[in-house]
């Protein structure tokens, strides 16, 4: 049975009601006794005796129905006397068994209560909220939770309708609950309910029907459970898993978390986006690693086990589309207390560009390696912030080291020859300075006693490499320097072929040049004799004739040394020289050649010239060459003066210009291309290779050496010659 | 006479002989110079052709020392100029190493002398009295000559054809028959002839008209 409300209280004070008991059972009895009424007034007992159930313990319920038992048969006897029999005895018997039954049901009744009452106090001291209804939802009981937290007392919730006065709201459509309710005769769900204040609770509701003795429903316990700061909480941790969800789904890699036995657990939306199947995702995704890359994938992860389950690989995956792309598979075991590795996971990021450009990369490296093995060009680099040397494969292999050994500027100058080392010191001190522009030679001593010509070319950059890098080019010119050292060689040693068989030619014009000097000594001494054997009457004129005989022997002694010079084979030796002091030493050997050829010559010289950087054999050996080529040009020549000319002049700031200008055949304009080809001559005699001569010399003066037809007659043939001061800058 | 001598001022002029000298190589030119100073010998110096060429010549008994290979115009070139204007300078040429051809050349032209260099001061002092004397000559005979021609110019054109017949060897009837004259008239043209060029016989007829350059070929 359902308890009633004032079981749980006492309504009216003990005392009143016992009083009022007391005054009914006085009243009873004083009618009973006294009022001649043939009826049974003894039965009104019975209302005292269920007043005194209620103030009154068990024992004190049964000391009144006894007391009142014993005011009936008192009443009896001072109204009838001892008599067992007529209606008045009847009636006694009514009025006792009334009174008995009263007690006795009352006594039970008061047992139940107690029970009940009891358990009704259990029910407040739950903090859950529990009142109970019936089955038109009107409330009939409302514990203390209820009051606490709803804020309704129960006497103001009991008897409204439960859901009006708590606005339920309910997960699913009422009908629903109610029908699981009567089906399964219980029903859990989450409500909202508000509170008297307005504020609004969620509640873990239990719902349990209770049900008449004939079955039928007759009322429903409602059990509530504030679970509003849980839900709370719920809501928040739910906010951050979205949060962390949408960040886990923005960043740009794909995600992965896996249990141990390789089941996909989560996977987020990148994966998708790029193009990956998330069935084929979930259902095993190593099916999407290329075969290629999955045994070594599998080694990874099995290696690191032990370790925790950490692991990189780069692997192929296959896209639905069914395109392979490079990914970066980064994996993180978690662990629990035991290690044992309970999920793991994964990042995928898309390396394929970067798989591209390192394959391009590998590609262009080998290349670069390729050509700088071949063209003997190795790169050193020189970080100046960091004071780091780099270089390539082939820089080591030109300075004679293993690749592998990390570069200092101490290795480098190591190998430098002594006589290079300042100037390579002073290099690597630029480099380190930050001088970009460079361009130096220098031999290096190898340890087998070998020498390398080295060429370091570094360029300056608009915006220095990152670190502030220095970078130079190494060029090994070993074998350029030997060709070219072997090829100066060879042009050496035909110019001095071609210069002595010049002078073979020029026999006669030597011959001539040093007897001139000879016959003034001769004369001049024989003039002395006579004026001695005279008695030196005049001292004076001796005086002269000895000094003549000096200045021409010396004269004599000038131009065997320029004749033996221009013999002598030997090494080019460059000077600083004043090209006007050529012109004019030239100019005696080829004069008596000019006379023979009845050439008239005139110099047209530049009074002052910058010095220029040469070799004086080989310069005067050029300009022997031009003048007998003007010569020979001119040998035809009958109609007009055999003129020669030779001008020097300054040209800008840094050049020396020599033309040697005849009035000769001139050139035929389409044979000027081959002029200076070897063994091209257009004279019978001619072996060809005074031109071609010529002109390599004076390249390798760092000249030009050109030839030109005149406005007039004949040819002009110039070289132009770089300053010395231009040179050395 | 030798060099050793002042220089002779007899004869039959009395004009101080000159030697000039053609010489590009100027410490040459010096010492020839000096040379020629220390025996007293007049001497000039030019350094090239050009300077000799637009020089007037003295009218004194002189010599040409010249090297043969000179800038511009040489020593050759200078002999030739000299002969185009009809003067008959002697010249030495100085030849130095090698020049074969070109003396062979100078010879050929009439030089009268070639010393190498170097050479010996008295085979150039030699070869330069030489050719002063040789020069005198030459003048005399110029002189000479001129003489002999104004003689000539003085005859009438008949004389001059006789003149000319005569030297050839033709005999008088000859002469006649040829110019159709008669005997006695080529005779008397001949008298004249004889007196008007101060003729002492015929071989001296003869001789003048060599000198004169007459006779069949030379007209």
């Amino acid at each position: 049975m359902i308890p009633k409300a004032f079981l749980e209280r006492e309504s009216i004070s003990s005392p009143v009601l016992l009083a009022i008991a007391a005054l009914l059972a006085t009243t009873i009895f004083v009618v009973d006794t006294l009022s001649p009424l043939g009826m049974a007034v003894a039965v009104l007992y019975v209302i005292v005796v269920l007043l005194s159930t209620n103030v009154l313990q068990w024992r004190g319920v049964l000391f009144v129905s006894l007391g009142c038992v014993a005011l009936t048969l008192s009443s009896y006897l001072l109204a009838h006397g001892v008599s067992y029999t007529g209606a008045h005895f009847v009636r006694l018997l009514v009025s006792l068994s009334a009174i008995a039954i009263t007690a006795f049901l009352a006594l039970r009744n008061q047992a139940a209560l107690t029970v009940l009452s009891e358990q009704a106090r259990l029910l407040d001291l739950t903090h859950d909220m529990i009142f109970v209804r019936d089955m038109h939802d009107v409330i009939t009981y409302w514990n203390r939770g209820a009051e606490a937290l709803y804020g309704w007392h129960g006497d103001e919730a009991i008897g409204k309708v439960a859901h009006q006065l708590l606005q339920t709201r309910f997960p699913t459509r009422l009908e629903e609950i109610t029908a699981e309710l009567f089906r399964l005769g219980r029903w859990e769900g989450e409500l909202t309910h508000v509170k008297r204040d307005g504020q609004r609770l969620v509640v873990e509701s239990r719902w349990a029907l209770e049900r008449d003795e004939r079955g039928r429903p007759a009322a429903v316990l409602e059990t509530n459970t504030d679970i509003t700061g849980r839900k709370r909480a719920e809501e928040k941790l739910r906010q951050a898993e979205r949060e962390l969800r949408t960040t886990i789904d923005r960043i740009p890699a794909m995600v992965t978390s896996t249990q141990p036995d390789g089941t996909v657990d989560f996977i987020n939306a990148r994966w998708v986006e790029q193009g990956f199947s998330e069935v084929q995702l979930r259902s095993d995704w190593t099916a999407l690693v290329h075969p290629d890359d999955l045994p070594e994938m599998r080694e990874m992860r099995d290696k690191s086990l032990p370790t925790g389950g950490s692991y990189e690989a780069e692997v192929r995956l296959r896209r639905i589309d069914g395109e392979y792309r490079w990914f970066l598979i980064r994996a993180v075991g978690l662990r629990d207390e035991a290690g044992n590795v309970v999920k793991r996971y994964a990042t995928a990021t898309d390396i394929e560009d970067r798989k591209r450009a390192e394959a391009s990369l590998r590609r262009s490296e080998a290349l670069f390696a390729q050509t700088q093995r071949l063209s003997h060009t190795g790169s050193v680099g020189f970080n100046r912030s960091t004071g780091g040397m780099f270089w390539s494969a082939e820089s080591a292999r030109i300075f004679g080291y293993d690749p592998s050994i990390k570069p200092t500027p101490d290795l480098v100058l190591e190998r430098i020859h002594p006589d290079d080392l300042a100037l390579a010191r002073r290099s690597v001190e630029l480099m380190t300075l930050g001088e970009y522009d460079s361009d130096h030679e220098y031999r290096l001593l190898m340890p087998d006693g070998s020498l390398k010509y080295v060429r370091a070319v570094a360029h300056a950059v608009p915006e220095p490499l990152e670190g502030r890098e220095v970078l130079r080019a190494l060029i090994d010119v070993t074998a350029a320097k030997r060709a070219e050292t072997a090829l100066r060689e060879a042009q050496a040693d035909l110019a001095h072929i071609t210069r002595v068989t010049t002078l073979g030619e020029f026999t006669a014009s030597i011959a001539h040049e040093v007897n001139q000097p000879l016959a003034a000594i001769v004369t001049n001494g024989e003039v002395c004799l006579r004026l001695l054997d005279h008695g030196l009457r005049d001292i004076e004129e001796v005086r002269e004739g000895i000094g003549a005989m000096i200045s021409n022997g010396r004269r004599a002694s000038e131009i065997i040394r320029r004749v033996r010079a221009l013999s002598k084979k030997s090494e080019p030796e460059m000077l600083p020289l004043d090209i006007n002091d050529i012109i004019n030493e030239t100019i005696p050997l080829v004069q008596w050649e000019m006379l023979s050829h009845r050439v008239s010559h005139r110099l047209e010289l530049a009074p002052t010239l910058p010095a220029v950087l040469g070799d004086r054999v080989q310069l005067q050996q050029v300009l022997i060459n031009l003048v007998v080529n003007s010569m020979e040009a001119m040998g035809s020549v009958a109609d007009r003066p055999r003129e020669l000319v030779i001008r020097s002049r300054q040209e800008g700031t840094s050049h020396v210009v020599v033309a040697v200008e005849d009035s000769g055949v001139g050139i035929d304009p389409e044979k000027v291309p081959h002029l200076f080809d070897a063994f091209f001559t257009t004279k019978p005699e001619g072996m060809g290779m005074g031109l071609s001569i010529c002109r390599s010399i004076i390249e390798n003066h760092g000249g030009v050496l050109r030839a030109s037809v005149n406005a007039g007659p004949g040819a002009t043939f110039q070289f132009t010659l770089q300053s010395h001061r231009e040179v050395r800058s | 006479m030798t060099a050793r001598q002042p220089t002779p001022k007899g004869g039959a002029d009395s004009e101080e002989p000159i030697v000039l000298i053609v010489e590009d190589d100027s410490e040459f030119r010096e010492a020839l110079k000096r040379l020629f100073r220390t025996v007293g010998v007049r001497a000039e110096a030019f350094g090239s052709a050009g300077e000799l060429l637009q020089t007037k010549l003295p009218d004194v008994p002189s010599c040409l020392v010249l090297d043969i290979r000179l800038p511009g115009q040489s020593g050759l070139d200078i002999q030739s100029e000299l002969a185009k204007t009809g003067i008959y300078i002697p010249i030495i040429f100085m030849t130095g190493h090698g020049d074969i051809p070109m003396t062979v050349k100078a010879m050929k032209a009439g030089a009268v002398d070639f010393l190498a260099k170097p050479f010996r001061d008295q085979d150039m002092l030699d070869a330069v009295v030489a050719a002063i004397g040789r020069d005198r000559r030459r003048r005399e005979h110029e002189r000479e000559v001129s003489a002999l021609k104004g003689r000539f110019e003085s005859l009438s054109p008949r004389e001059r054809e006789i003149m000319e017949l005569v030297t050839a060897g033709l005999m008088n009837k000859q002469i006649a028959a040829e110019l159709g004259l008669s005997e006695i008239t080529v005779k008397i043209h001949r008298g004249n002839v004889m007196k008007k060029m101060v003729a002492k016989s015929l071989a001296d007829l003869v001789k003048m008209a060599e000198s004169l350059e007459l006779g069949p070929g030379k007209r």
